[in-house]
């Protein structure tokens, strides 16, 4: 059908394939439709722009941002939301804006604006996977952009002071996460026994959020609070991602460190 | 239970309450929950700031935004989602988020940035109800404020040329009113045969697009060939909004 598909994306820790959001989104979507994805994981000898990453390769393209490579997925016949109903697309559709609207801002601030967490966790794993000199400077700037988007997407009148915006975010991303519990209930996915593409958005926005370990942790305190959500995100990692987590357990020294939790408190 | 509830906002035009969005939505939920909204529509001799429009004012508050004023009139007992369940208050939510990301841009780059629609409707109409000489300043602040968020909202990597930005744009818009009318179906409201906040939100993003007389109109041709939305407004404005229509 297709020829050799690959990905290339932000690499695991903490138990996951990978704590970068939308390259799981990417990466479970496979799973649920069987697309025979091959992983690459970027490391500080990968030579292509990080800023596109996920991006899918194959002989005749380069697809990069999760929506397109899933439209380009669904092309290739793999199709993960293929007995949904059109009321169930569009919901779909409405869901992942949600999720983009109201989480997207906590989740960014938790990994990228936060200090402590900036500092201790985020930015010592994404620099040890970046060449020298770009490791001194990638991290910053991907961090400004994270503080970019959240300003701007509420940096509407009346303007707001960043501690204003902070407390919203977080507000706002705590009512999200409280909705998709609502939503979720006691199924196994948002779709019934089946998982599809809106169980692919929310699994990548939600594990790296109940996985990483920060030093600040208000929303991570918040999402363990809601057990369906969490044993949503458990089943997912248990049935689609057991096999590769031990390929991802020695990948680099530092996050032996980090899992140990040597550096945090 | 609420003392006098005065809704100051933009007025009407082409068979509308109001002409713009944020203050129809209002409206809309006012008539839906029964709250008695004492509209004020802006002339140029108001004297309050235009930015903050639609402002909803009791004796102790004021409150701006359409969320935070349905959120007030929610408090006082003004409920339209009285009825709907756990997972359509969640649905609620969801499709206001995918209003205001996909269709939102196309619809100010329609009303704000498209020289023509600009020049020829929206900048005239709303620099008649502004004092001089701010009439003069406002709407060109009003339409670099709508380019911005558009801009920003797309700005992100790889960045785009305007064109290509307005291509996207009125694409998702198009795909957003195709789920807004497969959602609907042929229902007379979003959930069942009562009108609540998520239809507030639809008629006040779609009726301005609807019924305001453009020259340049791709997405209100789209909006046309959707034959139940264009029902779905005309029904809340025959029901809810006729006897006003004689003042605009």
């Amino acid at each position: 059908m297709a020829a050799a598909l690959e990905l290339s994306c932000w690499g695991g820790g903490w138990g996951l394939p990978s704590v970068h959001s939308e390259s799981l989104v990417v990466m479970a979507y496979a799973k649920f439709s069987g697309a025979p994805l091959k992983v690459s994981v970027i490391d500080n000898t990968w030579r292509g722009s990080r800023g596109d990453v996920p991006i899918l390769t194959t002989d005749d393209n380069i697809v990069s941002q999760p929506a397109k490579i899933l439209n380009f997925l669904r092309k290739q016949k793999y199709n993960a939301d293929y007995e949904l109903s059109a009321k169930q697309g569009a919901d779909t559709l409405a869901y992942i804006a949600l999720l983009e609207e109201k989480l997207l801002p906590a989740v960014l601030h938790t990994f990228w604006v936060e200090s402590d967490n900036y500092f201790t966790v985020t930015k010592p794993w994404f620099a040890s996977r970046i060449p020298f000199p770009l490791s001194l400077i990638l991290p910053g700037r991907m961090s400004r952009g994270a503080l970019n988007r959240i300003l701007l997407t509420r940096g509407g009148p009346p303007l707001y002071h960043i501690q204003e915006v902070e407390a919203q975010i977080y507000r706002d991303a705590k009512e999200c996460l409280n909705l998709l519990s609502n939503r979720l209930g006691t199924s196994h996915f948002f779709f019934g026994d089946t998982p599809s593409t809106l169980d692919a958005y929310v699994f990548g926005f939600l594990a790296p959020l109940y996985k990483v370990r920060f030093p600040k942790v208000q929303l991570q305190v918040h999402l363990k609070q809601l057990s369906n959500l969490c044993r949503f995100c458990d089943d997912i990692l248990n049935s689609y991602f057991r096999l590769s987590l031990g390929a991802f357990s020695g990948v680099n020294r530092n996050q032996w460190q980090i899992d140990f939790g040597e550096v945090l408190p």
